[in-house]
């Protein structure tokens, strides 16, 4: 059901979002929950709602932006997915177990290994120059390769020759479900996932599935063994929901090409099959009659028997509409029965209002302000604690947000909490004091920074961030303002604020020079129930002009801390260890201060009032996919009209 | 110079112009920081290195601007206008299927600006200093100042959501399907009202200024009816200017099909260009461009065409 569920990265959020994994969570974000008696239950209608962009495919491989994701969710499944708390069950297996794990790491490779040479682009970038999907690459590869150099790498060819030979990080078993059949009428068997991992290779998506994923294999007609290069505690729900193609696709269709924009016809196992797409502006599903699933497959379902065994709406259908005020409009005018992503005012109005329900879940980012840490006086870590403590958390939340987003007094959203924490609640307590605003603090921080390094005040910077989002807009001003205030008769900051076209502020961002021109950026993340997204994006140089580390953030200490959280037989086996490590990291991060954060996200679903039982997922990529069905939660909606 | 000579003229003239459009379009869209690829990475973080640096051979975007724009160039005159980097769909292709909506509803606008346009301006006219002539001269300058945008929002707001006669999303039906003209009408009230501004002045002013002519005398004093003398003898020799500044009309009523079709959702052109703008699709914001170019072109030809024909005593140095 929700293909994507296990996505270890967070991307960029003011276009897009993405979910990602990690451990489970036990608390559901999804705030008031409404609950459907199965005996009320209306079967039958269209239910109609709109995106705000484009899918700009159909082949899940080929894009993970937020919109295509929300389509794909409603076609295709996964061998696990996820309830709103991020918990995994098995979906298309019906069962999946950790074989074992292994304290292996990338060097234990070597010997697998094959050579290839590193080649240039025009503009200067050096890559790996090979036609296979790399899968590891060795660590004693040059640090600064040139053209011509060698790197020893794994490639898809190579790896199933080490899992032969028992070096592999982890390995999984799932079980299949028997009988579950595509859209087309073919029966899956292990043989359709193992082809559909494969389309993986070389596709967009292939970052963020080779950096877990070493090997995959059928052992007969329903087994599939898993092998993932690392002891990696995020690596089930990273690789084990991916979707399942039919042989159809797998072995007639090139990647990419999976889109009716190419006479193709998508087929998966999901509970709707794509009816009709109007390219930039609809699409339209219709039930799959046939869907495969009964609750009475799984064990985990303890719901009454009642409950209907697929989604009860006939057909789904999305308008792509990219203005906010034209989805509302819609909405309010009766043309659609759900939309999302709206000002924190509109949604007031909608709260308001006795004719529409607005159905709001803690979401799955923040909004973040990264400094230039590589640029003095930006270098004073004393300077960024100064200015952290000037940004009115609070404030923001009240007046701009009017309580729809709450205060990040900690770099992890709540729905990172049961994996990022052991007591969530008692940590945000402990360290709400760095993100506090007080200004007494402040002054006396930076004049700590002014004694320590030669700082002269009031600092002047450019406050950046994406014109494209009003109340993004408005909070910078805020904070601005709020930097730019005397205390006690002197101003330490004289802020700019400077707004650009989303894509255009984005595109700056992941310049590799933009780190040294001083400016402070601000952001959002989305991210999803992996902790590990969270803290990595931002301050990983593996992300340097990447989402989302543009200031060129490395702290040492903190890179091998998150990878002591992640990786390893120890967090791997053991959840408490990996919660009190990630304890530590949030810690770390408050005291390093490369990035202030300002509001954790609240999606919010507003519906009319001929909707019944919806409940909004944290992440928006499943937003239509999961109020429809999931079982998990017991979650459905009908129409009652 | 004879009229064939001067269409010869503006015809060979249309090269250099949509060169020289082609290449300001293509300088701003790299002056413009980010690229296509840059919109797959900000999508897909985890896209490696090697990737993005693949996806940027692929579609030629290592290579020197120079170098990119002769290619596009060659390409365009082979019948090649590139493709759409997102969705792998050739650019001509866009072109086609969203040019009959955005006709059509330049027709729309067109038609309603003559429509609105021809019988007010004579009413101004004869009504001339009159309280009339002053509400539709108060209309006009509304007319011309108030912006495509507020206009559009402003009639989604009454039409859609206060009186629930129109939708707020674009119509599914085919353009040919008979309730089109009833989703037409305010779209087509947003692209047409300031073009019927403009026709209306130039249609009461031109009215006026004939009216004050020897030859109306002379048929008022013959004790034609004052009827006939307006409609017959002064509203056709009133019609050269108005028909030649309908054709140059045209040229903003294409341009305006920009804003007017993102405010209404409407399924055309110039949606497909502000998409393309915000996703950095360099060939298919170069594509509409000069399709746009070319349109705004071929009008202003037709209107001194027309000009030309209407009034014999015309002639083209």
């Amino acid at each position: 059901m929700q293909a994507v569920g296990g996505l270890g990265v967070a991307s960029i959020a003011g276009c897009s979002g993405l979910s990602n994994g990690g451990g489970g969570g036990s608390v559901d974000p999804v705030q008031d929950r409404v609950t459907v008696d199965p005996a009320d239950i209306q079967e039958g209608g269209t239910f109609r709602t709109a995106i705000g962009a484009n899918p700009d495919t159909f082949d899940f491989p080929e894009s993970s932006s937020a919109t295509a994701s929300i389509l794909h969710n409603l076609l295709f499944d996964g061998m696990i997915t996820t309830n709103a708390a991020g918990e995994l069950f098995p979906w298309l297996a019906e069962s999946y177990e950790q074989v074992d794990v292994q304290d292996v790491s990338a060097g234990d490779y070597t010997d697998y290994m094959t050579t290839v040479p590193y080649a240039e682009t025009e503009d200067g970038t050096v890559y790996i120059d090979t036609e296979k999907q790399i899968v590891i690459e060795s660590p004693d590869n040059p640090d600064s390769p040139s053209a011509g150099d060698e790197a020893q790498v794994l490639t898809v060819d190579e790896a199933g020759d080490a899992v032969a030979d028992g070096t592999y990080g982890m390995h999984y078993q799932f079980e299949l479900h028997e009988g579950v059949e595509f859209h087309d009428g073919e029966e899956m068997t292990a043989d359709n996932v193992v082809a559909s991992y494969g389309r993986i290779e070389n596709s967009t998506l292939s970052g963020q599935v080779f950096d877990s994923l070493l090997s995959i294999s059928a052992d007969g007609d329903y087994t599939v063994d898993l092998y993932a290069q690392e002891p990696d505690a995020s690596a089930v729900r990273e690789l084990g929901g991916l979707p399942v193609y039919p042989s159809e696709i797998t072995e007639n269709v090139p990647l990419g090409e999976m889109d009716p924009r190419q006479g193709n016809t998508p087929l998966g196992t999901g509970m709707f099959t794509l009816d009709e797409f109007q390219n930039e502006e609809y699409v339209i599903f219709a039930k799959n009659e046939n869907y495969w699933f009964d609750t009475e497959m799984k064990d985990w379902f303890d719901g009454p028997s009642e409950f209907p065994n697929g989604p009860v709406v006939d057909e789904v259908d999305i308008s792509i509409i990219s203005s906010d005020s034209q989805r509302a409009g819609a909405l309010q005018n009766g043309e659609i029965d759900m939309t999302f992503g709206l000002t924190a005012s509109t949604l007031t109005n909608y709260q308001q209002s006795e004719d529409y329900r607005t159905a709001p879940t803690d979401g799955a980012g923040y909004t973040f302000m990264q400094y230039p840490v590589r640029v003095e006086p930006w270098t004073n870590a004393s300077l960024r604690r100064a200015v952290n403590k000037l940004i009115p958390r609070q404030s923001i939340s009240d007046n701009i947000f009017q309580g729809w987003e709450s205060p990040a007094w900690v770099p992890l959203p709540p729905i990172g909490a049961s994996t990022g924490s052991t007591d969530y609640e008692a940590m945000v307590e402990e360290l709400r004091s760095y993100n506090e605003y007080e200004p007494e603090a402040a002054a006396e921080l930076a004049e700590e920074a002014a004694s320590e390094d030669d700082i002269e005040f009031p600092v002047e910077v450019t406050l950046e961030t994406n014109s494209d989002n009003d109340d993004r807009v408005r909070t910078v001003e805020l904070i601005a303002e709020s930097m730019s205030q005397e205390i006690n008769g002197t101003q330490y900051f004289d802020v700019t604020v400077n707004t650009k076209e989303f894509l255009t502020f984005v595109s700056q961002l992941l310049s590799e020079d933009y780190w040294d021109q001083g400016k402070l950026a601000f952001i959002g993340l989305s991210g999803g129930f992996n902790p590990h997204g969270y803290a990595k994006s931002v301050h990983s140089p593996e992300n340097f002009a990447q989402c989302c580390n543009f200031q060129n953030i490395d702290f040492p200490d903190l890179n091998e801390a998150m990878r002591q959280a992640r990786y390893g037989v120890d967090v791997a086996e053991d959840t408490q260890l990996r919660q009190e490590r990630y304890e530590d990291i949030w810690e770390m991060i408050l005291e390093l201060n490369g990035n202030s954060y300002g509001t954790h996200s609240t999606l919010v679903g507003v519906v009319n009032n001929e909707v019944k039982g919806f409940n909004t997922y944290p992440s928006t990529q499943d937003i239509v996919g999961y109020a429809l069905y999931n079982p998990t939660d017991e979650q459905i909606t009908y129409l009652d009209r | 110079m004879s009229l064939r000579r001067f269409i010869a003229k503006r015809v060979l003239l249309i090269f250099p112009i949509l060169f020289g459009v082609s290449v300001i379009t293509f300088a701003l869209v790299h002056i413009t920081p980010g690229d296509p690829v840059d919109v797959v990475v900000a999508l897909n973080p985890d896209i490696s290195p090697a990737e993005e640096a693949r996806l940027r051979g692929r579609y030629g975007l290592n290579d020197p601007i120079w170098r990119q724009y002769l290619d596009w160039l060659v390409g365009v005159l082979q019948g090649d206008f590139g493709r759409v980097i997102a969705t792998d769909r050739a650019v001509s292709t866009v072109i086609a299927e969203r040019l009959p909506e955005t006709v059509a509803l330049g027709i729309f606008g067109w038609v309603f600006a003559v429509v609105i346009a021809v019988p007010t301006g004579i009413y101004a006219a004869v009504r001339k200093d009159e309280l009339g002539d002053h509400v539709s001269r108060f209309l006009a300058l509304s007319g011309i100042s108030i912006p495509n945008f507020w206009l559009g929002l402003m009639l989604i707001l009454v039409g859609a959501l206060t009186l629930n006669l129109w939708p707020v999303l674009a119509p599914r039906s085919p353009l040919y399907a008979p309730e089109m003209l009833w989703y037409l009408l305010l779209p087509g009230i947003t692209i047409g009202t300031a073009s019927a501004s403009t026709l209306m002045r130039i249609m009461r002013s031109s009215m006026a200024e004939e009216m004050n002519k020897e030859y109306v005398t002379a048929a008022r004093a013959k004790g034609l009816p004052e009827r006939t003398v307006v409609l017959k003898h002064v509203l056709r020799n009133s019609l050269i200017s108005v028909t030649t500044v309908a054709a140059f009309l045209t040229a903003s009523i294409v341009s305006g099909s920009v804003v007017v079709e993102q405010v209404f959702g409407w399924p055309g052109l110039g949606r497909a260009l502000i998409s393309a703008v915000s996703n950095r699709e360099i060939d298919l914001i170069l594509g509409i461009t000069l399709f746009i170019g070319v349109a705004i072109i071929l009008a202003n030809l037709v209107a001194d065409i027309l000009y030309a024909v209407l009034d014999p005593r015309i002639r083209y140095d």
